[in-house]
């Protein structure tokens, strides 16, 4: 009897371990610095090609892995496709098209990532960045593939002529298994032409979005509705997003019942009450120039230097919150996520009560009209160990007379 | 000493007019879905009703992946030669073959490259020269 039992654990064991060597996550690299000729599977870039190093480009790493393991659903696996720049790469210019070819579902998933985003989550032109370089209408960034994340990514969007240049684009998404989401990325718009350009744009009305923690700005024309900061179908989480400069801030078509925009802060948009466009919409806890939904906070076009007084720099492209006196200080609403998230675009952990906007301030700094106090506070233990060393010398100095 | 410098100034404003040859990576790859018997894919499409969609979307030889200036990898080496081919065109600019990334209506590419197609790397002078297939193109009717 025991030595069946013993039999049917081993062999149980065996079972379970041939169970976790067939679902895995598979780790694919992309680095513009490395040599060609790598099938990705790891992040080192040798001057010469070894076989193994990075793809050189996202969409190369694409093409290979789409003919090899797209089907991750039957394959049990995951997939993760790191990209980097290093080794004297520059910027990757070849527009990356994930088809609707690839299976996944919500636990085969495929996600996207920049291993050397900027740490401050300022963007940085010397990291990795998508940038479209090619005459089409399309995304720098195409994704037809359910259950996709795109993370700490920068894409750079330069539009031209009567052209539609956007920036991360959804499309054609199968009904019902249809998530996607874009998390702590920077989006930058460079617009010119009287074509048309969003950030974000997700093109299906099947398409659920959910999106955070991410920056998009430089997406405006005057009086053109075409240049928005994010186009997205009517179901769609936004929050702690930060979305500045858009002739149109969030475009959300006829919304509905889950179209919600939280802790954002959505400004400088040119068109009539265009921070957030849709109609019906729950926006929450936001701050916008429309002063919209509830919960607001109002930062009025800058009229009493409220963007002056919430941002960094924001002409620069710095929304990190400026000071402890900043309107979007304490003011967004703790975990909307309910757990999806727990830090801001720069991985500074979250404190109650959450503040607006892609980035927390850091409360551990001083907060404004106290540093002196806190100076003085962190004088006090010194100065009394100070104290202490001086009677001690005394004393033994006192001893030293007696013996 | 005045018309050897000229010579020398033509010399380089005609290698500068010159056209930046281009250099395209083309998928020459046999995609899993290609390896498909009729049962499996008669149980992919009873599976998935958007199957039609994913068939159509996969990569499939001839296929431009990108295209790259002058020089990005000239002698080499080359991109995965077991997954991609590529296409050096000399004296065409990357301008005049861009077109060839156009998506086609259902399929990743309207464009089917078949130069070089048995070969890791083929050199074509001029574009006319390139052998492709648009697979949306209208048959004139008969008159």
């Amino acid at each position: 009897m025991h030595r069946t039992c013993t039999i049917i654990a081993v062999y149980s064991l065996l079972l379970c371990l041939q169970g976790e060597s067939l679902a895995a996550d598979i780790v694919l690299y992309v680095d513009t610095g490395a040599a060609a000729g790598g099938d990705g599977t790891t992040n080192v870039t040798p001057t010469v090609n070894d076989g193994h190093q990075p793809y050189q480009s996202l969409t190369q790493c694409e093409a290979a892995a789409d003919g090899v393991y797209e089907d991750l659903v039957t394959a049990g696996n995951t997939m993760t496709i790191h990209c980097n720049r290093t080794n004297g790469g520059g910027v990757d210019t070849e527009r990356a098209y994930f088809d609707s070819s690839w299976i996944t579902d919500a636990t085969h998933t495929l996600t996207i990532m920049a291993d050397d985003f900027p740490a401050d989550g300022v963007f940085d032109d010397t990291k990795y960045y998508l940038h479209n370089n090619d005459n089409l209408d399309t995304g720098t960034l195409l994704i037809n593939t359910n259950y996709a994340t795109v993370d700490r990514m920068q894409v750079v969007v330069t539009s031209t002529s009567t052209n539609s240049r956007n920036g991360i684009v959804f499309t054609l998404l199968a009904s019902g298994a249809n998530e996607v989401t874009v998390s702590n990325c920077i989006i930058k718009g460079v617009p010119s032409g009287t074509g048309s350009s969003y950030g974000i744009f997700v093109n299906d009305n099947d398409g659920i979005l959910t999106m955070f923690n991410t920056v998009v700005y430089g997406f405006s024309i005057t009086d053109n509705t075409g240049f928005r900061g994010v186009s997205v179908a009517n179901v769609s989480t936004i929050s702690n997003c930060t979305i500045y400069d858009c002739w149109i801030g969030i475009y959300g078509g006829t919304g509905g019942a889950s179209f919600s925009v939280t802790n954002s802060a959505i400004f400088g948009c040119g068109y009539s009450n265009g921070d957030i466009v849709a109609s019906t919409k729950t926006v929450t806890y936001c701050a916008t120039d429309d002063n919209v939904g509830t919960s607001a906070v109002d930062l009025n076009d800058n009229a009493s230097g409220e963007w002056t007084a919430s941002f960094t720099n924001y002409g620069a492209g710095i929304f990190t919150v400026k000071d402890a006196s900043a309107p979007i200080y304490n003011t967004g609403t703790d975990n909307p996520g309910s757990g999806l998230y727990t830090d801001d675009l720069a991985n500074l952990a979250r404190t109650t009560t959450w503040d607006i906007g892609a980035f927390e301030y850091d409360d551990s700094e001083a907060p404004a009209g106290t540093g002196q106090v806190i100076m003085m506070g962190s004088l006090i233990p010194l100065l009394l160990i100070f104290a202490r060393l001086r009677r001690t010398e005394a004393r033994l100095r006192q001893w030293r007379g007696l013996f | 000493m005045n018309a050897k410098r000229l010579l020398f100034i033509g010399l380089i404003v005609l290698l500068a007019g010159v056209a930046r040859p281009a250099e395209v990576l083309i998928y020459n790859g046999t995609h899993w879905m290609d390896k498909l018997t009729a049962e499996q894919l008669a149980e992919y499409a009873k599976k998935y009703d958007n199957w039609g969609e994913k068939y159509a979307g996969r990569w499939q030889k001839g296929q431009v992946v990108e295209i790259r200036p002058d020089g990005f990898w000239g002698k080499g080496p080359y991109p995965r030669t077991d997954v991609f081919r590529v296409v050096l065109l000399p004296g065409v600019k990357e301008a005049d073959v861009q077109k060839y990334l156009d998506p086609g209506t259902t399929e990743r590419r309207r464009y089917r490259v078949d130069t070089g197609a048995t070969k890791d790397v083929e050199t074509v002078t001029g574009i006319k020269t390139l052998s492709v297939t648009d697979k949306e193109a209208v048959i004139p009717e008969r008159t």
